[in-house]
Parts: C-alpha cells; structure tokens; sequence
C-alpha cells in the first residue's frame, strides 16, 4: 500500500479538474469510490528486529507464509492454462522448488533464531548472499537467475505481510495497481471492493473471467493511472467502456448513477440488448421446438446472475473452483453439502448438474492432485479416472456430500473423463454403499440422484449406445471432444488454428450421441464453448440437441438466435454440414446460414 | 562416495529449467549430492544453490554424492549433464 499524499504527483495544476484516462475494459460493470493504490511488488517491512522470545512466534509467521505462497502459486498454476506453455510452466515449478528449498529456509530460521532477525529481513538477508555470488560470478546469463531470486523474495514478503494488507485495504476503494493476477481478485473480492484498475495491459483471459465471476468491474492497459491517481482520489470506473473519470464532476457522477441503476435494475441493458428483456416463455423454435437453456458455472458469486440472464438452471458447474477458491484445499464432506445446498437453492426446480472435480486436463488443481508429473497430462491420470484410484480421499465426499445436498432441490451428478461403462457402473456400486451407509449413520439424504457422464472422450461417443442404458443423461463436454477428436491443443499456437468444433467429425460425434439418446430415452446436452456461439447454435439444433448450456452471459444471445430459428430448416443446415470434410468449409456455411436465416437485428 | 567431472553441455547453461530438472532428479534419491565449482560447493538438492553455481557453457563441475543409491543417483545426474537437460547444445 503506498502512501501517496493528496497533492503528489506531476501535472497537479488542475487538481480539481476531470481527467478521462481510456484503457480497455476487461470485466464490464461500474464503480463510483475512491481510489487505493496496491503495490505488491514494493513491499515495507516493518521491523527488522524481533525480541528474542518472539523468535519461535517468528519461524512460524515464515512456515505460514511459506504455506500462503505455495498456495498462491497453486492457484496461479490452475488458473492459467497458459501455463502448459513449457516456459512459463518452468518458471512457476521453479519457484515452487523454491519455496521448499529446505536449506534456504533452514539458512533463514538460522538467522531468524541466532540474530533475533524479523522473518522479512531474514529472508532479504539470506538472498542477499546468494545474490552477490551470482554477481560476482560474471555470468552473462545472470540475469535471468537474479530476477528468479527477486521474485522469490517478494512471493515471500508479500506473503508475510499479507495480513496488513488485508487489513489497510479500504473497504469499498477502487484498486489502483500495476498489475493484477487472478489471486489477487480472490484476495480483494473478501474485501467488498468495487473495482480494479491496472496500468499495464497483460490481463490474462483468467484474470478478466475471475474477476467477471466475482461481479468486479476490471479495466486494463490505463497507461497514466500510476501518475494520474493517488490513494483517496475520487474516481469513477466505466468497466463497460473501459474508461477511469478522475476526479469526476459532480455532474458525470450523477450521470454514472443512473447508468448503474439502470443496469442494476436489468443487466442485460448493454447496448445491442435495448428493448429485450429476459422473458420467461419457454424458448422455442419458430417453427415450436422447445429449447433449454441453463448455465456453466465456476464460482458460487455467479449463482446472482441465473435469473438475470433467464437461465433454466445450472447445466454445468465445475466444483474444481470452489476448491482453488480456498486455496485448492480439499474441501470437507460437510463444506461441500453447505456449498451444493446454496447452489440447488438458488436453482429451484430447473435443478443443477454438478460435475465431480475434474483433476488434471487444462483446470488443474496442483494441490489436489498428488503423483508424478505426466508427459501426457491430457491423456492421463485425470477425471474419472484419479477419482476411481481413489476413491475414499475426494469421490465418497463428494457423492456424500451431494446425496445430503439433494434434499434441498434437484441435483445431477456428471462424471467427468469417462472411458468405458465399467466405469460408471463402479461410481453407481459406490452411491448404492454411500447410500446405505448415510441411512445407517441416521443423516438425511435423497437418493434420487441423476448420474449422466461428460462425453468428451472419443470411445465414450463412439460407444454412446453402450453407455445409454447405466446412464440418466449425456453432456458432450465439446472443448475437449474436439481437441481428442482432431487431436489439436488449442493452446498450442502452431496448431491452435486448426480447432473447432465445428469439424464435421466432431459434428458427427454428437449426432452419434444424440442418436443414441434418443433411442434410449436419455436426455443430451451441450455444455462446450460451442453452445455459446451464434454460428454453431443453429448447427447444433438441427443435430438434434435440444439442450444447451452455456456461460451465463452468452445465454441473452443463444435466447435469441433460438427463437429467430426453424428447426426443419436446422435439420437441413446440420444435414448439408456433415458432408463437408473441413472445418473451415462448414465454419463459412454456419455463418452464411445464419446471415440469410436469421434477421440480423437478432445476432 | 563417488566424485567425479560433469561438463555443462547446453548452451544456455544451468539456468532456471536445468537447475529444477536437476533438483528434482538428485531429490529421487536417498543420497547426498554436492555439486563443486572452484572452491565454492552446493547443495544439489537446493534449487536456489544451484542457481547460484552460475555454471555456464562449457563450465566444468565437481559431481560428489554419498549414500546408499549413491551409484544410480550419480549416474542419473551425469545423463542430465550429457544431454545438455534436453536443451539446445
């Protein structure tokens, strides 16, 4: 926290004067408060002595700092996926070899016990000599290793200090910093703050779907922000726009506060969306097909926007982010029934499906998952599958957990990465035991649980038929059918192009599913990034997908497109697409369809 | 105890992604591990030590480990050094 005063800074002639500084929105809403300037990179120490009978006090503030850090890191590793880059992948295991890196910590207890040294200045004290070695050592590629060492050494202070910061952190301030990482939203969002401004621009897409999550306005790339904006300055945030107003006149203020009442009274009211509220008729066809539409969900914050955005509840909710919320700690059997208790409340009848923590893949959730690392992470020990190996550390909890939760509403259970029946057969064995067990124990519970798998991997597409009759329902998770279908990883810019999933082979996988479905009775749906894109919707529907599941703020525009659309002429777009053989031909055909079929005030 | 000479391959030398692959590997093993540049000496177990060798192409090193599996853990990081940590040589 920096302690600017009022007057600092250049260019203060007009104090009094607005100052519109434009960035780029990041996180939509707006925030009227003052401004409080967050510096984690310069942190202060207090002291630099402790009493001598403070010492063993002190070694423990460092286990629990060291702790803290290694959790941030966890969370910084989860979030971004971008981390499989093997760069940046390599930086943050280095760092967290770091952090355990017995004999710096045992040099820094050295000096903390022997020289009273506060945990802060040990820690400096301690890099300090490894830092004069390496500059000495006249290595040209120093540089590299000292900056490894510097971040390091404010992982380590940031996270000592942590607790002040929390605490001088004004409740209700905008957050003036540099830069932001997604664990810093989390931290800020227990502080009931409005809004975050950064000065640089390398917002990654986790930290702006944090802070969306969160409900925190977020503009980025506000290159004078750092000299233009002191602690306690008022301030207006336009999240929409991806504006700051500094020191705005009353006038502007007055006019953000009809701007954020409108939108808190409809917050769909965004430009394009003037006259269409969310209407309750059911969602249907031109021609009378009726069409569900329900949410993806990561964070519980995001349970306030179902009825806003007209969602039929929940179609996909990840549990991996409660757990990264906390830190990635494995969350307890009674945390969990508490936490899904609040999420079937907040659905009501529509219900909500709630996958089983999905380890491994792209969501990782390091402290979650124990073993070695893989070459294959993607083809490995994940899902299902670490679930299964097992079973009494995170499946029972869970399905326990929902079992209780299942009282207060309609919960689904869907397994994430299944393979093969046997599979779901076993998860079934294992409900039936857990079943048995909560009826003996004397705890409330409701067995009527619907169990329906993920269909991401291929050979479960493939086999759908198969897997119709152990199963209630079928989602085809298409993000990562169609990376296994095609065999890209999107994240992987060489290849990255070649991904979508409107590849006719993966339009052919779902139709197998549909198909399979139907035969069985089994409801499917779609819960990829593809049910969320005005191209595809039609393209699906036509396939036979009757529902959809999608971010809740992608549900105004799939609302719409739905009911601009026929179904018999769907049937003949997703017809005509199965026989192209690229995915570029049927990309460029969805969106001639969609231009010439549907009135262009709807996309 | 096994001591022997171990020649920095890769170009880049032991910056932040070998001197991980190496503390990983020599943390597989029950045995120490020192590794000796002139009279300076470090923990092969200690990231942060063997950051701080500041080893660069070419340099090169005195390799000593002890213990039990003091043979497959030797042998383990003097591959690491050969292959240049699967880096550019």
């Amino acid at each position: 926290m920096e302690n600017a005063s009022p007057t600092a800074g250049p260019d203060r002639a007009g104090s009094s004067a607005e100052r519109v500084i434009e960035g780029t929105s990041a996180a939509p809403g707006i925030a009227i408060g003052t401004a409080s300037r967050y510096d984690a990179s310069a942190p202060d120490i207090q002291r630099t002595t402790i009493d001598a009978d403070e010492v063993e006090a002190e070694i423990e503030l460092l286990a629990n700092a060291v702790q803290r850090a290694e959790q941030e890191l966890e969370t910084v590793r989860a979030l971004v996926p971008d981390a499989a880059e093997a760069d940046t992948e390599a930086l943050l295991e280095a760092q967290a070899l770091m952090l355990r890196d017995e004999e710096f910590l045992q040099a820094v207890r050295q000096r903390i016990r022997e020289r009273t040294e506060s945990a802060g200045t040990a820690v400096q004290s301690v890099l300090e000599t490894h830092r004069k070695r390496l500059e000495t050592s006249g290595d040209e590629h120093l540089h590299d290793r000292a900056s490894d060492l510097v971040d390091l050494e404010k992982r380590l202070l940031r996270s000592l200090r942590r607790g002040k910061v929390a605490v001088n952190m004004e409740a209700h301030s905008i957050v003036v910093a540099r830069n932001l990482t997604a664990t810093d939203l989390f931290r800020f969002s227990r502080h009931s703050l409005l809004g975050c401004v950064t000065a640089e621009g390398g917002a990654t897409s986790h930290v702006s779907i944090v802070a969306k999550a969160l409900n925190l306005p977020l503009v980025v790339g506000v290159q004078e922000v750092l000299e233009a904006v002191s602690s306690g300055d008022p301030v207006v945030l336009d999240g929409y726009e991806g504006r700051l107003v500094v020191r705005p006149q009353s006038a502007t203020v007055e006019q953000y506060r009809q701007r954020q009442a409108e939108r808190e009274a409809s917050p769909l009211k965004d430009g394009e969306l003037e006259d269409e509220k969310m209407d309750d008729r059911p969602v249907t066809t031109t021609d009378g097909r009726t069409v569900t539409l329900r949410a993806n969900v990561g964070l519980d914050t995001e349970l306030d926007l179902l009825d806003p955005y007209g969602a039929d509840g929940i179609g996909l909710l990840r549990t991996e982010l409660f757990f990264l919320a906390d830190g990635g700690r494995t969350l307890t059997e009674d945390e969990q029934a508490r936490a899904y208790r609040t999420v079937v409340e907040a659905t009501g009848e529509a219900g909500a499906t709630i996958r089983l923590l999905d380890l491994g893949g792209d969501e990782r959730t390091p402290r979650l998952r124990t073993g070695p690392p893989e070459d294959n992470p993607f083809l490995g020990w994940r899902g299902l599958r670490a679930l299964l190996d097992r079973p009494d550390e995170l499946l029972r909890p869970q399905l326990r957990a929902l079992l209780r939760a299942n009282r207060h509403g309609a919960l689904r259970v869907l397994l994430p990465m299944v393979t093969d029946p046997e599979e779901v057969r076993r998860v079934r064995a294992i409900i039936d035991e857990e079943v048995d067990r909560l009826a003996a124990e004397g705890v409330a519970y409701d067995p009527d649980l619907p169990l329906g798998i993920m269909v991401e991997v291929p050979a479960a597409a493939v086999q759908a038929h198969a897997f119709a009759e152990h199963v209630d329902f079928f989602s085809i998770g298409t993000n990562d059918l169609t990376q296994y279908v095609l065999a890209v990883d999107r994240g992987n810019e060489r290849v990255g192009a070649g991904y979508d999933a409107l590849h006719p082979a993966v339009l052919g996988l779902i139709l197998r599913v549909v198909e399979a479905g139907r035969m069985a009775g089994c409801p499917v749906e779609v819960c990829g990034e593809i049910a969320g894109d005005v191209q595809a919707v039609p393209v699906l529907l036509g396939l036979g997908v009757d529902t959809l599941s999608v971010a809740p703020q992608h549900l105004p525009a799939v609302q719409r497109i739905v009911r601009a659309l026929g179904y018999e002429e769907a049937k003949g777009l997703a017809r005509e697409i199965l026989q192209v053989t690229d995915a570029e031909t049927a990309r460029r055909r969805a969106r001639e369809w969609v231009d010439t079929h549907v009135s262009s005030s709807s996309t | 105890m096994i001591e022997r000479e171990v020649t920095v391959r890769n170009r880049a030398g032991i910056h932040t992604r070998p001197a991980s692959m190496l503390v990983k590997t020599a943390s597989q093993f029950e045995s120490e591990v020192y590794l000796r540049r002139d009279n300076y000496e470090i923990n092969g177990k200690s990231v942060i030590g063997v950051m701080t060798l500041a080893a660069e192409q070419g340099a090169i090193l005195t390799l000593v480990v002890e213990g039990d599996d003091e043979e497959e853990a030797a042998n383990a990081i003097t591959e690491l050094f050969e292959d240049g940590f699967g880096e550019e040589m």
